[in-house]
């Protein structure tokens, strides 16, 4: 604990969600912050190190909590690390504008007689809103230092630091304050208090009060304390004496009356010690969410800015695509160049700088949909979002809050799987899980982009990918019924959710988001989607065919020796060196492998080339793009440099309706095998991955079968 | 005169200035609702009834969203 002269200090950072505690511990500790797991259960834990003045503190962000009863995880990680790890210093963030409800934590921490400040931040707007403070006044009564902060201004974090370094030297002035919960309680709180107190191992970490009252509160995790010790059965009698008699006083369970009392102490301190002003004007946000969360309206603005986003993605990207792809191309041919034609320069260029540079093309989308999920989240736009759309879910057995996760799929999978456990249920966590992979994730995008503009006009091309995308949330949603119908049965649970005022989210905030994640791609680009373009480059090359059916060379010499015109003979070399070429592919692994699998997809449109590309994808969902332009480069006879999507374009094996067909199968199969093995992570279950993997690849042969089967007869193939 | 009368919450209109005047359901949700500001006597405001759908409530200067069914359990008033 806090004492003189101790120059590493490790604080806590706890508060409400949505009170502003990430911008607190960014404005505290700059860049510098690692994120890892709290042992045994897969809840996120951020820590950050900071230098003030002589000091070197360690800052561990904890999960937001309402309180710290174990009800949810989170609430269970916290209280946990509180008392396991006694920080020096507990930073409660309350959100300013909403005190009394922010306050409770601060009421559980004194209990718990752990040293903390209560960070009144966003105190800017609390202001706005009519609050006015007596300060001193306020400090005393609440029993604790406070410093009035702005967050995303990083106003008061001087100060901050300071009361930290007051607090931790053990020299703050202000004496903790008990919330009295009245006669009665109190007078059986004593006699618990003196039989915990008997058994000494129990308050070591914990003052006997902060025992008594928990076990008071008929709290799980504390009973689960006191077992096995040597007071545990007269406790227990007492709990239950206790009880009795209380209830029997009150007319109503003792928790409860205890929350109350929390409840009366922070109301009789902030009548104290706080004003509050008429409000000038009516809340911006309420406004605001009139209009964005209208019954009538509120569904057709949100498919609006879904469709918007789509939109952009596409047309905002087209020219800098346009810029990469012709500096790959002028990049591959400088080092086509410069090393000597053999294998070396096919791998580089054919497998490497088509591979990698052909998924580097679709950055440019990448980037403009994660800003497009970093607006949403930041402005507050999410959690209406699940408002909007909790009407719509619950009809189809899913939660409000499982859209949550399921936008964030829109850009990737992994975080979505992650983002499930804001889900209080299991059944609620697995059902959604199962059908995130059909909210189509932002390395899908290439092969739509590709195949879109391939085979569409350009005007109809962002429309065709907006259609499959919204294909994947009506198959999500359907799955999700008949997953809660027939595998996951039962009630969701109950639906609570805080919606956070609105902010105008900043463009550094937005940057920094889109760059988080974009780096993600950009490494993966460099890692697996590499090695993978390298395997399928070696795949592809080997084994060299030994023995043609023809004799392309002597062929190919015949014509150019032949006195026939130049563009025809030109012609005819270019069809013998392409048939060559197919050869060679068809001979190599990879194309065996995908001639193996061609019978198979056959039915859906598809050939051995394109079964190169999905067997790939398996890896990874870019890497069917970069596959492909392994394929067709190595399949390549020319040298003019012709873009992947025109030589698609051109291709007479290819027709709109089997890009479509393509397209839809990509959409649902086989999520990509880093996402099962974070699925698997989540859930434990190996059962779940499995189910996972074989369903979602079934259900994607049905769907691409309908389709290209359907569109054939109605002529439309 | 009429005397106000208590209905669930998800029977009210929106943009009325409602009580708590308790709160049903099981042990665990009640006290859960108690610590987010949940209690009995608390002003609450209608922002958005939701039949069918979620209803939009302002508590405590916080805006929360509440899944139907949860509707039905809070009595006010």
């Amino acid at each position: 604990m806090g004492q003189n002269n101790k120059n590493e200090i490790t604080i806590a950072l706890a508060g409400n969600p949505n009170s502003g505690k990430t911008t607190i511990f960014n404005a505290l500790t700059g860049a510098r912050q690692h994120v890892g797991n709290y042992p045994g259960v897969t809840v996120e834990k951020k820590e950050g190190k900071c230098n003030y003045k002589d000091y070197k503190i360690k800052v561990v962000d904890l999960p937001g909590t309402y309180s710290l009863t174990a009800y949810s995880l989170d609430e269970v990680v916290a209280r946990k690390f509180l008392i396991e790890e006694r920080p020096d210093v507990v930073v409660d963030i309350i959100d300013s504008s909403n005190l009394q409800r922010n306050l409770y934590l601060a009421t559980q921490l004194a209990e718990l007689g752990i040293p903390f400040i209560l960070c009144l931040n966003m105190s800017d707007i609390a202001k706005k809103k009519g609050l006015r403070l007596d300060e001193n006044l306020f400090s005393r009564l609440i029993g604790c230092e406070i410093v009035f902060t702005v967050g995303h201004k990083k106003e008061g974090i001087e100060a901050l630091f300071e009361k930290i370094i007051t607090v931790a030297t053990g020299e703050s002035k202000i004496k903790p304050v008990q919330v009295n919960f009245g006669k009665e309680i109190e007078n059986e709180l004593e006699k618990l208090l003196e039989i915990i107190k008997k058994d000494k191992s129990l308050t070591q970490k914990v003052s006997a009060r902060y025992i008594s009252i928990k076990l008071l509160e008929n709290d799980k995790e504390e009973l689960e304390h006191i077992k096995g010790s040597s007071i545990e059965q007269e406790a227990i009698y007492q709990i239950e004496e206790s009880t009795k008699h209380l209830e029997m006083i009150f007319g109503e369970d003792v928790e409860g009356r205890i929350v109350d009392m929390r409840y009366g102490f922070i109301k009789g301190v902030v009548k104290e010690s706080a004003r509050q002003l008429e409000r000038h004007k009516l809340d911006v946000s309420d406004k605001i969410d009139k209009i964005l969360t209208n019954r009538i309206l509120g569904l057709p603005i949100f498919a609006f800015f879904m469709w918007l986003i789509f939109k952009m993605t596409f047309t905002l990207a087209e020219k800098p695509m346009e810029w990469i792809e012709s500096f790959f191309g002028w990049f591959g041919e400088l080092i086509g160049n410069v090393i000597p034609e053999g294998i070396i320069n096919s791998l580089i260029v054919d497998g490497i700088i088509g591979g990698v540079g052909g998924v580097l093309v679709f950055l440019p989308n990448i980037l403009i949909l994660f800003i497009a999920i970093a607006i949403l989240e930041d402005s507050g736009y999410m959690s209406r979002a699940a408002f909007i759309m909790d009407r719509i879910m619950h009809k189809f057995g899913l939660h409000g809050k499982s859209f949550i996760p399921m936008l964030i799929g829109f850009g990737c999978t992994i975080p979505a799987y992650m983002g499930c456990r804001i889900l209080e249920s299991k059944r609620d966590r697995l059902v959604t899980m199962h059908v995130n992979t059909f909210m189509s994730c932002g390395a899908r995008l290439p092969v739509y982009v590709l195949f879109a503009g391939a085979f569409f006009p350009k005007e109809a091309a962002g429309n065709i990918i907006f259609i499959i995308y919204i294909l994947g949330i009506v198959i999500a949603v359907a799955m999700a019924k008949i997953f809660s119908k027939v595998r996951f049965r039962g009630e969701s649970a109950p639906f609570v959710m805080e919606l956070p005022p609105y902010h105008l989210p900043t463009i550094k905030g937005i940057l920094i988001h889109m760059w988080e994640k974009g780096k993600l791609y950009l490494k993966k680009a460099g890692t697996i989607i590499l090695a993978v373009s390298i395997i399928m480059w070696v795949l592809m090359s080997f084994p060299k065919v030994t023995s043609y059916s023809k004799d392309y060379y002597k062929l190919i010499n015949g014509i150019e020796t032949s006195n026939q015109i130049e563009e025809i003979k030109e012609n005819k070399i270019e069809d013998f060196e392409n048939e060559r070429a197919t050869e060679d592919l068809s001979y190599s692994f990879a194309g065996r492998i995908g001639k193996a699998i061609e019978p198979v997809i056959k039915p859906l449109g598809f050939d051995w080339r394109l079964g190169i590309g999905l067997f790939a994808g398996f890896a990874a969902k870019e890497v069917i793009v970069s596959t492909l332009g392994t394929v067709y480069s190595v399949g390549e006879a020319d040298e003019e440099s012709e873009t992947l999507r025109d030589k698609l374009r051109n291709d007479i094996a290819y027709s709109p309706l089997i890009a479509f067909s393509l397209m839809i199968f990509v959409l649902l199969y086989f999520p990509c095998i880093a996402a099962m093995v974070v699925f698997y992570k989540e859930t434990k279950s190996l059962k779940e991955v499995l189910f996972q993997m074989i369903y979602t690849t079934a259900l994607a042969y049905i769907m691409a079968l309908i389709v290209y089967q359907g569109g054939s007869l109605l002529g439309l193939g | 005169m009429t005397e106000k009368h208590s209905a669930p919450l998800y029977m009210m209109h929106q943009g009325q200035n409602l009580t708590i005047v308790e709160i049903h359901g099981g042990y665990g949700f009640v006290n859960r609702m108690k610590e987010m500001g949940f209690i009995p006597g608390e002003k609450i405001e209608l922002i958005s009834s939701g039949h069918p759908g979620p209803v939009m409530i302002k508590i405590k200067g916080s805006k929360i969203a509440i899944g139907h069914g949860m509707a039905h359990k809070i009595i006010v008033i």
